[in-house]
């Protein structure tokens, strides 16, 4: 598997089983907790009768999310709850209400109604993730159209910056994203650790393969521009400070996104979704490069052990000893 | 081949050759013990018992040293290892052929210092048990097959960083 | 044996028999019996002069055949003269290029003092870089007069 996919599918595989048994009338009781990469947890309950706690009410789920990202998100919303929750509901097309309570220990919880849930709905839940995480950058992008619009209409030829930066924490260790818009391009920075040292050094060829692939790949010349510092970079400098423990500890890994990356609204998700991918594609392959050096180590080990064996004596007997058919042993003298 | 890489094969192989002239030789200082000799503690070691150690060295970051004696020779290799990578991977790899040092006899558990990446042990028991010229040959073999498949390891993990990023970034052409 | 009452047995026991004989001592030992020279400082530094003269001269013949291999240097006075020498030993190791005729021109015993420089020279750090030099000497010596000439390096007690 080389990509990673954008939808839970789990997520989707309950729901659309919860519907089909719900068309035909042998409804199910859901219970199930989904969890996602980035500490994202869901869960999918049938929701309970509005007019009695105790029963439930078979054509109706709620799903509940969880994620560490959400107390950064409330940030870049000016900690307006509404705001942000008003954003997710309208991104799902505004086909989904918040549920009467959120449910306990988690951010945000909505309605499902089965009787008119389609399959692009369930599609769109499964990507629930990135709709939550999309918020930033839909703010940026806002952001970018206005600095353009002030660029065109000020004489001078000048690059504005906005002083605005969000920043995402989503997984523990401060490690996360920033997003700094500009008139000419939004900027994504991603801060990133490694426990292990040589998680650390193989990360390394692989960043900088990221770093070289566009200029040397014609092909992909039109990607995002990748930048790599073990510093934080000027655009969060003043927001980030530098852990001072460990200089080498740090990575921020840079994409410069331009307009061609946000043009309309279908790649623009494209573009979000593939950026909030990368960490999880980075790490992963990381991952996935090491347990093959793994199983090409075992099987160096086992051919020089086959070399050495050929050095054994073979025992003065054993060539004696012939098998018969049926397996027994027959020595000759 | 490297040119520089044959004469120093060829001197490890004569020199290990020439010492793995092992006989049965029980301690003279403990009672019914038979130990390799050049093991035992450095402050209680006989020097009549030890030969004279031979280092061969092609440059810093590879090199041979061994120590014969009169029952056991003892010979430690490092490997090439001119980067990070490279210095993960041996370290790696030895670890993993250290882990097996039951199946493999004549591998030491650790490498006799820092200085060196692995060590191997013979003694007589095992030039009773195996030909000692094939203990030569799988020695040299050894030598030459780690460096590489080091090399090929390293090139395996760049080839394969290219490709994942080439493809991450593929998908943002629209 | 009459005298076996006057037998020192302390002298036998295990523990004086641990001691460990250094390399220096059995050095001394040699010198003491006039088996090997022991080199004052005057005597290295001139030798040390010849080496480098010889070198710079090209003369490498006359220098591998005729002073290094002849007067092999086992025990000196000062260590530092005698790293200076081993430099100069390792630089005209590194800098001869037409191998063959020199080794050719050696004899046995005089092979064998020279493979005993090229370990010794291996052996310290300093001179580690340029290893492969040493290598390609110890190679073609091995070729020319066998593994022999190992055992009697290891088993040699007479050291560099």
């Amino acid at each position: 598997m080389l990509h990673l996919p954008n939808e839970n599918l789990l997520i989707q595989k309950t729901l659309y089983e919860a519907l089909d048994k719900f068309q035909q009338k042998s409804a199910v009781i859901i219970d199930r907790i989904v969890t996602d990469f980035d500490f994202t947890q869901f869960h999918l309950t049938t929701a309970s009768n509005p007019t009695n706690e105790d029963e439930l009410d078979e054509s109706k789920i709620v799903l509940s999310y969880r994620s560490k990202a959400w107390a950064s998100l409330l940030k870049c919303a000016d900690n307006d709850l509404n705001l942000l929750t008003s954003y997710i509901l309208q991104r799902l097309e505004n086909k989904f209400s918040l549920a009467p309570a959120t449910e306990l220990s988690y951010d945000i919880s909505i309605m499902i109604d089965l009787n008119d849930l389609t399959m692009n709905d369930i599609v769109q839940l499964s990507l629930f993730k990135i709709h939550v995480l999309s918020y930033p950058f839909t703010k940026s992008i806002e952001e970018f159209k206005k600095l353009q619009q002030q660029a065109i209409q000020s004489e001078e030829e000048r690059i504005i910056q906005s002083d605005i930066i969000y920043h995402v924490e989503n997984r523990p260790n401060q490690e996360g994203f920033y997003l700094n818009a500009s008139s000419d391009r939004i900027t994504v920075i991603f801060n990133t650790k490694f426990q292990d040292y040589n998680d650390q050094v193989f990360g390394k060829v692989f960043i900088q393969e990221f770093i070289d692939s566009r200029k040397r790949n014609r092909a992909i010349q039109s990607s995002p521009q990748v930048l790599f510092s073990n510093t934080p970079p000027l655009e969060i400098a003043k927001v980030c400070p530098q852990s001072k423990a460990n200089k080498n500890e740090d990575h921020f890994i840079t994409f410069v996104l331009f307009p061609r990356h946000f043009e309309n609204k279908n790649v623009e998700f494209l573009t979000v979704a593939k950026i909030l991918q990368f960490r999880n594609y980075f790490h992963y392959h990381i991952k996935c490069s090491k347990a093959y050096l793994h199983s090409r180590m075992r099987f160096r080990v086992g051919s020089f052990l086959k070399v050495l064996n050929r050095a054994k004596i073979e025992d003065e007997e054993a060539s004696n000893v012939k098998k018969t058919v049926s397996g027994k042993k027959m020595m000759s003298f | 081949m490297s040119q520089s890489l044959r004469p120093y094969l060829n001197t490890v192989g004569a020199s290990l050759e020439a010492c793995i002239n092992l006989t049965n030789f029980p301690s003279q200082e403990v009672e019914r013990h038979n130990r390799p000799e050049v093991e035992v503690d450095f402050a209680k070691q006989s020097v009549e018992l030890l030969y004279k150690p031979i280092h061969i060295v092609r440059n810093e970051y590879e090199k041979v040293l061994i120590e014969p004696s009169v029952n056991s020779m003892r010979m430690s290799i490092k490997i090439k290892q001119s980067d990070e990578i490279e210095k993960i991977l041996v370290h790696k790899f030895t670890n993993f052929l250290e882990q097996r040092s039951e199946a493999f006899q004549i591998l030491r558990r650790k490498p006799i210092s820092e200085e060196y990446s692995i060590s191997f042990l013979i003694t007589n028991k095992h030039t009773e048990t195996m030909k000692s010229k094939e203990l030569v040959k799988f020695i040299i073999d050894f030598m030459e097959e780690v460096d590489k498949e080091i090399s090929e390891m390293k090139l395996f993990l760049n080839a394969r960083a290219r490709f994942v990023a080439e493809q991450y970034l593929t998908e943002f052409i629209y | 044996m009459e005298d076996w009452r006057k037998i020192d047995i302390d002298a036998l026991d295990a523990s004086s028999r641990n001691k460990r004989i250094t390399t220096k001592e059995i050095n001394e030992t040699l010198v003491s019996r006039g088996i090997i020279h022991h080199y004052s400082n005057d005597e290295l530094s001139g030798l040390i002069t010849e080496v480098e003269s010889k070198t710079y001269a090209k003369d490498f013949n006359g220098l591998f055949v005729d002073i290094i291999s002849k007067y092999p240097v086992y025990s000196a006075d000062d260590e530092g003269l005698k790293l200076k020498f081993l430099t100069g030993v390792s630089t005209a190791l590194i800098n001869c290029k037409n191998i063959d005729p020199i080794i050719n021109a050696l004899s046995d015993d005089e092979a064998s003092i020279l493979i005993k420089y090229c370990y010794k020279i291996m052996s310290i750090k300093e001179f580690q870089n340029n290893g492969h030099y040493i290598v390609n000497w110890v190679d073609k010596i091995i070729a020319k007069f066998g593994q022999g000439i190992i055992l009697r390096y290891i088993t040699d007690r007479r050291t560099i």
